[in-house]
Parts: structure tokens; C-alpha cells; sequence
């Protein structure tokens, strides 16, 4: 799964920390997402959209689903 | 059991500073629940009755199973990701002396190995739990 975590961020200005802080999670797991080494649960997904205001498919895109629109 | 809390958000620090408070606590009396059981069993110059000396030697269980409950209450106030390195190094660790102890049980029987001493088993679940997770958790650095 992919996502623009990194993008996102870095528009507001905010470190892995902050990051990290708002959603109440440590900064490695932060940085885990951002470099695709972990898939958020869905309540985590979900929560980092409110904290970003966007809609979820918006942050994150299926890799197979993207492939498969590419064909 | 050891934490660090470096790149934790306050709530989860503090879980993790009440955690290492706690677990010292529960060190420090087992230690005490050891000695205590230790002195009555072979110290003293009477000698208990086998009831009293069973009751005695499963004594240190009791601050054994408040570390266990420390380390669940700890392992509850992690987040997701940090709750997914616990399983997997404690996935490796049972696998590891699970099935070491298991293959070394064999070996003790037809190739007439030394016996292990049962009480050996634990420390090695929390050593190899503890290399397990340095090394899970480098894979999501």
C-alpha cells in the first residue's frame, strides 16, 4: 500500500514527532508508514485523515488497485 | 524485560517509566520470594513437612505472575506497530527454544546428552525474545 504521508507532512511544516504526536503513536511507527515498511490498521488509517482532514483514499492507494487500472 | 523511550509520545512514556518501576518492584520481590524459599527449604535446622516445602517452592510464582501482569499492562499502552515487533519476537522465541528444547529432548534420550535443567527454559524465552526484538525492530527502521 502507498501512501503520501511524507508529502503531507512536509506541506505543514511537521516533523516525524509531530506527526507522531498527534496521532499518539511513536515516531518509528511514523516513519515505518512513510517508508512503506508498515501498513496501518484501518482505525489507524482512519485517524490519520482526520488529523490530515482528507479523505483516507486520498492519503493511502492500493498498489494492486493502481496496476490494475494501469492494464 | 527493557524499554526505551526515546521517540515516544508523553502518554506512552509514562506507560513505559511505570513499566521499568513496576518490573524493578516485581524484581526486587522476587529476589526476596527466592531467598526467603531458599533459607527455609535447605538453610533451616528443622525440615519442613513435603506439603509446606511444595507450597514454599511455588512461592516465587506469585512475583513472577505480577511481572507477566506488568508486562501485559505495558504491552496494552503500546501502539500498533510496537505491539506487532512484541508478537513477532516472542513468535521467534517460542519457536526458537520451543523447538530447541524439543530436538535437544531427543538428543538427551538416544545420544545420551547431558540433562537440561527445566529451570533454564525461561531465561532462554526472555533472552531470545530480547535479541528477537532488537532484530524485528531494526527491520521497520
Amino acid at each position: 500500500m502507498k501512501n503520501r504521508l511524507k508529502v503531507l507532512r512536509a506541506e505543514r511544516n511537521w516533523s516525524q514527532a509531530d506527526l507522531a504526536d498527534r496521532l499518539e503513536v511513536s515516531r518509528q511507527s511514523v516513519n515505518a508508514i512513510e517508508t512503506g515498511k508498515y501498513d496501518p490498521s484501518l482505525p489507524l488509517a482512519f485517524k490519520i485523515a482526520r488529523v490530515f482532514a482528507m479523505p483516507i483514499e486520498q492519503i493511502f492507494s492500493d498498489d494492486d488497485a493502481v496496476q490494475s487500472a494501469a492494464q | 524485560m527493557t524499554c526505551d523511550t526515546g521517540d515516544l509520545p508523553p502518554k506512552a512514556k509514562r506507560a513505559s517509566l511505570a513499566y521499568m518501576r513496576d518490573m524493578a518492584i516485581c524484581a526486587v520481590v522476587y529476589v526476596g520470594v527466592v531467598f526467603g524459599a531458599v533459607t527455609l527449604i535447605r538453610h533451616m535446622p528443622f525440615s519442613l513437612p513435603q506439603w509446606l516445602v511444595v507450597i514454599v517452592a511455588l512461592t516465587p510464582l506469585i512475583p513472577a505472575l505480577m511481572m507477566v501482569r506488568t508486562y501485559m499492562t505495558y504491552l496494552r499502552s503500546m501502539d500498533e506497530l510496537g505491539r506487532r515487533i512484541q508478537t513477532e519476537a516472542w513468535l521467534i522465541s517460542a519457536a526458537v527454544v520451543g523447538l530447541g528444547t524439543f530436538t535437544y529432548s531427543f538428543l538427551e534420550e538416544w545420544a545420551h546428552f547431558p540433562r537440561l535443567d527445566l529451570v533454564w527454559i525461561f531465561p532462554a524465552l526472555i533472552f531470545v525474545w530480547g535479541v528477537g526484538s532488537f532484530f524485528v525492530r531494526r527491520r521497520y527502521k
